[in-house]
C-alpha cells in the first residue's frame, strides 16, 4: 500500500554536503529541537503544578517564578523550538526525501492531529502570556492545563510516528496505521521521553530560579527542593531503558550492546549521564535537601543536552541498514528494488546528471560518482565524516570488491548493494582515483573476469538484508 | 471548479481542498506577518528621523502583536505543509532539494526575524536608553522586514521551481537559480501589495477592539492611515496582477479557465475597496465595513489560492509529478474529533479573554 516500490531509486536530486555527512544535519537539529521540545513540554506540567501549589496556597512564592520562568518557554518554544520542528521536516527531505515520503504518506492524519494540539499549545500559551497576570485563579489554571496536555499530545503522536521506523511491528502485514503507531517501543519510549521532559524542566526552572534576583537564598533553596520533585521519576529510567531494550529487533539491540563500539559508547553516555542526573537528584536534592545553584543546575542540563543526543544518536543507528525498518533501506532503496537494480543498474534512469562531470577523466569514474551518490553519499563522504578513505583504506582492490558485493555480510548494519556488477566496479574505481588525489588520467577497469567475479559475490550475497541473509543462507546449509 | 480541476479524482480533490482551506488560513496570517514587519518598520524608521512625530497606532499594533502573529502563521502553516507533501510530493520535494541552502536559510532567518521582532517591541528599555530608541529599534524593525521578505522570495521561488518539471536537470546540473526570472519578482510583488488590505482589516478590528489602549481619536487617526494602506494595496494588486498576467500565460490561462474562483477574488477585491472608501470617507472603522473588508480580503485570497492551484496542475499535468492522493490512511475520523475539541478549546480561551477584556480589566503591555 505505501511501500514505495513504484518509485524509481534516485528520484530526487542529490545535494553534496563536502565534508559533512548528511546524518550529521539531520542529527544536529533533531537533537537541539528535541531538547527544547521537551523542555517545554515538562515546563508546562511544572508550570501547571506550581500555579496548582500557588493558589491553594502551598507554596506562595509560586506566581513570581511561573511568570518568569513561562517567558522563558515562550522565548524558547515558541519560536526556537517551532521554528526547529518545521526544520526537521524540511531537513528531513534534503537528507532522505523518499523517507520522510512515506512517513508522511502512512501517518498524515496523525500528523494534522498533532497539528491541532500545536494550535492549542499557542492559544493557551499566548493567552497566559499576554493575559494571564490579570486572569482568575481558575482561568489561569485551565490555560496552563491546556497548554501542557497540548505539548505532551505533540510529544504522543510524533513518538508513535518515530518509533515506528525502528518496529514498525503488525504495520508490515497489514499497514494499520494504529498498528504501526502503537508499535512494539512505543510505550517505553513515550515513558522514557516523558520522564525527559520532566527532568529539563526542572533544571531550565532551577536555572531562571538562581538567575532570579528577586528571591533570598532560603526561598531560592525552598523552590529548587519544590521542583527537583520533577526529577524523581528518573529512578523507574533503568526499568523503561530494560524494556525499550527488549522490545527492540534482536540486530539493533546486538549493535548499541557490544556489536558496534560507536553504538556501545553513545549508550554509555546516555546511561552515564543520566545516572549522575539522576544520582544528584535522589541523593543530594532529594535524600540531602543540598541546594542546587545556577552552576550545577546549568552543567546538569548540559549533561542532560549530552544524555538527550546520545539517545538520539542511538534512535537513529539502531535502525540500521533501515531508515524504516524492513520498508526502506538508508539509502532509500526498498528491499523490493534491490534484486531489480542488481540486474538494471542504480545509475541507468539517474535524471540528474553530475554537476563536475569534466573532472572525471573517465566514463567509468562518472559512473562510480554516481553510484557514490546514489547509495553511499546519505551517509558517507569521500574524505570527511564516516569517510570511505578512512574505512576501506586499509583494503586490497580486491577486498574492496568483495567487501562491498556482500555488503550486508561485511558489516550487519549496512544494506545489500543495490547496482550491478560493472557500477561495483565503477564505485571501487572511483574511490582509488580519489584516495589517490584525483590525479588527471585513470585507466578504465574493464577485465571480464573481475567483472564476473564481482558478479559471483553479488550473487552468493543475495539482496536480502543481514539477518535475513544470515538465515537464509544457515537453512541452505542446513539442506 | 473547470478545466484543470476536472482530471482529478474525488480523493486527490479532497485533499486538494484540505491544502486550499488550510493555506487560505496561513495566507491570513502570513500576510498580516509581512505587512506589519513593513509598517513597523517605516513607522520606526519615520520616527527616528522625526522624533516628535505623532505616534503610530497603526505599528504600535502591529509591533505589540507581530510575534504573536508570525507564530500563528509558522502554526497555520504546517498543515498546508502537510498537505503539499501529500499532493505534490514528487514536485515540492524536488524544488526544497534544488534550491538547497537558500531554501534552508529560511530557518535561522525566521528564528532571527522573530527575535528581532521582540526586540523591536521591548518595553523595558523604551524609556531608559536613547540609542535603543534612535539606533537598535529601527535598526531591529529594518532588518525584520527585510528578513521576513526573504523568506517570502525564497516561497515564490521554491514554488515557481516546483512548477517547472522541465528544468530540473538542467537547473541542478548548472546550479541555476529561477531569480533572473521576473515571474519572481512580480509574483513577489502581488504578494507583498496583497498582503497590505489583509493587514488593514485585522488592525482595523484589533483597534476596533481596543487593542494597545486605543482610544476613539486613535482609531480616528488609524482610520486614515488604515484605509489608505489597503486601497494602496488592492490597487497595487490589481496592477501586479495585469502585470504577471501579461509576462505569464500559464497565469492568464488558469485565470480564464477558473473563471469562477478569479470572479470571486474581483468580487473580494471590489467589495474591499467599498469598504475601505467608505471608512476613508467616513473617518470612522465602522463594524459593517469591516466586515466587508474582511470578507473581501478572505475571498480574494481563496479565489487566488484556487486560480494558483489551477495553474500548478496545469504545469504538472502529464508528467511524473501530477497531483495525487496519498495512499489510504487511518485517522481521519481522530482528526476530525480532535479538530472539533480544539476549535471549541480555543473559543472557550478566546471568550474568557474576551470577558475579561469585556470587565475592563485587561490593557495588554506584553506579548
Amino acid at each position: 500500500m505505501t511501500e514505495p516500490s513504484d518509485l524509481l531509486p534516485n528520484l530526487y536530486p542529490v545535494n553534496d554536503y563536502g565534508p559533512v555527512m548528511k546524518g550529521l544535519a539531520i542529527g544536529g537539529l533533531g537533537i537541539f529541537h528535541v531538547f527544547l521540545a521537551q523542555f517545554a513540554i515538562g515546563g508546562g506540567f511544572l508550570m501547571w503544578w506550581l500555579e496548582w501549589l500557588g493558589q491553594t496556597g502551598r507554596e506562595p512564592l509560586a506566581r513570581k517564578l511561573i511568570d518568569s520562568v513561562f517567558r522563558v518557554l515562550i522565548l524558547l518554544s515558541f519560536v526556537t523550538g517551532a521554528l526547529t520542528g518545521v526544520g526537521m521536516w524540511l531537513t528531513s527531505i534534503q537528507v532522505s526525501a523518499q523517507t520522510i515520503g512515506l512517513m508522511v504518506d502512512s501517518f498524515h492524519w496523525v500528523w494534522a492531529t498533532e497539528w491541532i494540539f500545536f494550535w492549542l499549545e499557542i492559544a493557551a500559551g499566548y493567552a497566559f502570556y499576554r493575559y494571564g497576570d490579570r486572569l482568575p485563579g481558575r482561568t489561569r489554571l485551565a490555560l496552563l492545563g491546556i497548554y501542557s496536555i497540548a505539548g505532551f499530545g505533540s510529544l504522543f503522536w510524533i513518538n508513535g510516528i518515530l518509533s515506528w521506523q525502528l518496529t514498525p511491528g503488525a504495520w508490515i502485514a497489514n499497514h494499520d496505521v494504529w498498528a504501526g503507531f502503537f508499535n512494539p517501543t512505543f510505550w517505553p519510549s513515550l515513558i522514557f521521553r516523558t520522564i525527559v521532559c520532566g527532568v529539563l524542566a526542572a533544571l531550565g526552572a532551577a536555572i531562571v530560579i538562581n538567575a532570579m534576583g528577586e528571591f533570598t537564598r532560603a526561598e531560592r533553596e525552598r523552590l529548587i527542593h519544590r521542583i527537583s520533585v520533577f526529577m524523581l521519576p528518573m529512578i523507574a529510567m533503568p526499568l523503561v531503558a530494560a524494556w525499550y531494550l527488549a522490545a527492540m529487533p534482536a540486530d539493533s539491540r546486538g549493535w548499541i550492546m557490544g556489536g558496534s563500539m560507536v553504538m556501545t559508547l553513545f549508550v554509555s553516555i546516555s546511561a552515564g549521564g543520566s545516572a549522575l542526573i539522576g544520582g544528584y537528584a535522589v541523593i543530594a536534592l532529594w535524600r540531602q535537601k543540598q541546594y542546587m545553584n545556577g552552576a550545577t543546575a546549568t552543567l546538569l542540563a548540559a549533561i542532560a543536552f549530552g544524555a538527550t543526543g546520545a539517545g538520539e544518536f542511538i534512535r537513529e543507528g539502531a535502525r540500521k541498514p533501515y531508515s524504516v525498518r524492513e520498508v526502506l533501506f538508508s539509502n532509500a532503496i526498498t528491499p523490493a528494488q534491490v534484486a531489480s537494480l542488481r540486474e538494471h543498474g542504480v545509475t541507468a534512469q539517474n535524471p540528474y546528471p553530475l554537476r563536475d562531470e569534466a573532472d572525471y577523466p573517465t566514463a567509468q569514474l562518472r559512473k562510480g560518482r554516481l553510484v557514490y551518490r546514489s547509495l553511499c553519499s546519505v551517509c558517507h563522504t569521500i574524505s570527511g565524516a564516516n569517510a570511505l578513505d578512512a574505512l576501506m583504506g586499509g583494503w586490497t582492490v580486491d577486498q574492496k570488491r568483495m567487501n562491498v558485493a556482500m555488503l550486508q555480510w561485511t558489516e550487519g548494519f549496512m544494506p545489500p548493494f543495490a547496482g550491478n556488477a560493472e557500477e561495483l566496479e565503477a564505485l571501487i574505481q572511483y574511490l582509488a582515483w580519489e584516495n589517490a588525489g584525483r590525479p588527471p588520467a585513470w585507466r578504465e577497469s574493464n577485465d571480464p573476469a573481475t567483472i564476473s567475479q564481482i558478479k559471483m559475490w553479488l550473487d552468493r550475497a543475495g539482496t536480502l538484508p543481514a539477518p535475513k541473509a544470515q538465515a537464509a543462507f544457515a537453512a541452505e546449509e542446513s539442506r | 471548479m473547470t478545466h484543470a480541476f476536472a482530471e482529478l479524482d474525488g480523493s486527490t480533490l479532497f485533499y486538494l481542498a484540505l491544502y486550499v482551506a488550510t493555506m487560505v488560513l496561513h495566507v491570513v496570517f502570513m500576510q498580516y506577518t509581512f505587512a506589519g514587519t513593513i509598517v513597523v518598520a517605516v513607522a520606526a524608521v519615520r520616527r527616528r528621523f522625526a522624533p516628535g512625530a505623532q505616534r503610530d497606532i497603526v505599528a504600535l499594533v502591529a509591533r505589540d502583536w507581530l510575534p504573536m502573529a508570525v507564530s500563528a502563521a509558522i502554526t497555520a502553516g504546517i498543515a498546508p505543509l502537510l498537505f503539499v507533501q501529500l499532493v505534490y510530493q514528487q514536485a515540492f520535494y524536488t524544488a526544497n532539494l534544488l534550491l538547497f541552502n537558500r531554501w534552508m536559510a529560511i530557518l535561522p532567518v525566521l528564528i532571527a526575524a522573530i527575535y528581532a521582532m521582540y526586540l523591536v517591541k521591548a518595553k523595558h528599555v523604551d524609556d531608559a536608553r536613547v540609542r535603543f530608541h534612535r539606533i537598535v529599534r529601527p535598526a531591529a524593525a529594518v532588518a525584520t522586514a527585510v528578513l521576513v521578505a526573504y523568506v517570502a522570495l525564497a516561497f515564490v521561488e521554491n514554488h515557481l521551481v516546483s512548477l517547472a518539471p522541465a528544468k530540473w536537470t538542467e537547473m541542478y546540473a548548472n546550479r541555476q537559480s529561477m531569480l533572473t526570472s521576473p515571474d519572481v519578482w512580480v509574483r513577489l510583488a502581488m504578494w507583498a501589495v496583497a498582503s497590505l488590505p489583509v493587514f488593514a482589516a485585522c488592525a482595523a478590528w484589533q483597534l476596533r477592539l481596543g487593542a494597545c489602549g486605543a482610544d476613539d481619536a486613535d482609531r480616528t487617526t488609524a482610520s486614515r492611515a488604515l484605509a489608505v494602506i489597503a486601497l494602496a494595496g488592492l490597487v497595487g494588486d490589481l496592477v501586479a496582477a495585469a502585470a504577471y498576467g501579461a509576462i505569464a500565460p500559464a497565469f492568464r490561462a488558469a485565470a480564464q479557465g477558473e473563471a469562477l474562483a478569479t470572479g470571486v477574488a474581483l468580487l473580494g477585491v471590489a467589495l474591499a475597496v467599498f469598504a475601505w472608501a467608505s471608512v476613508l470617507r467616513a473617518r470612522v472603522l465602522a463594524r459593517t465595513m469591516l466586515v466587508l473588508a474582511g470578507v473581501g480580503s478572505l475571498a480574494t485570497i481563496a479565489g487566488m489560492t484556487v486560480v494558483r492551484e489551477a495553474m500548478r496542475i496545469a504545469a504538472l499535468s502529464g508528467t511524473s509529478s501530477a497531483p495525487h492522493a496519498p495512499p489510504a490512511s487511518g485517522g481521519f475520523a481522530l482528526f476530525v474529533l480532535f479538530a472539533l475539541i480544539g476549535i471549541a478549546v480555543i473559543a472557550w480561551i478566546v471568550r474568557e479573554v474576551a470577558r475579561a477584556l469585556a470587565r475592563g480589566e485587561l490593557v495588554s503591555d506584553r506579548g
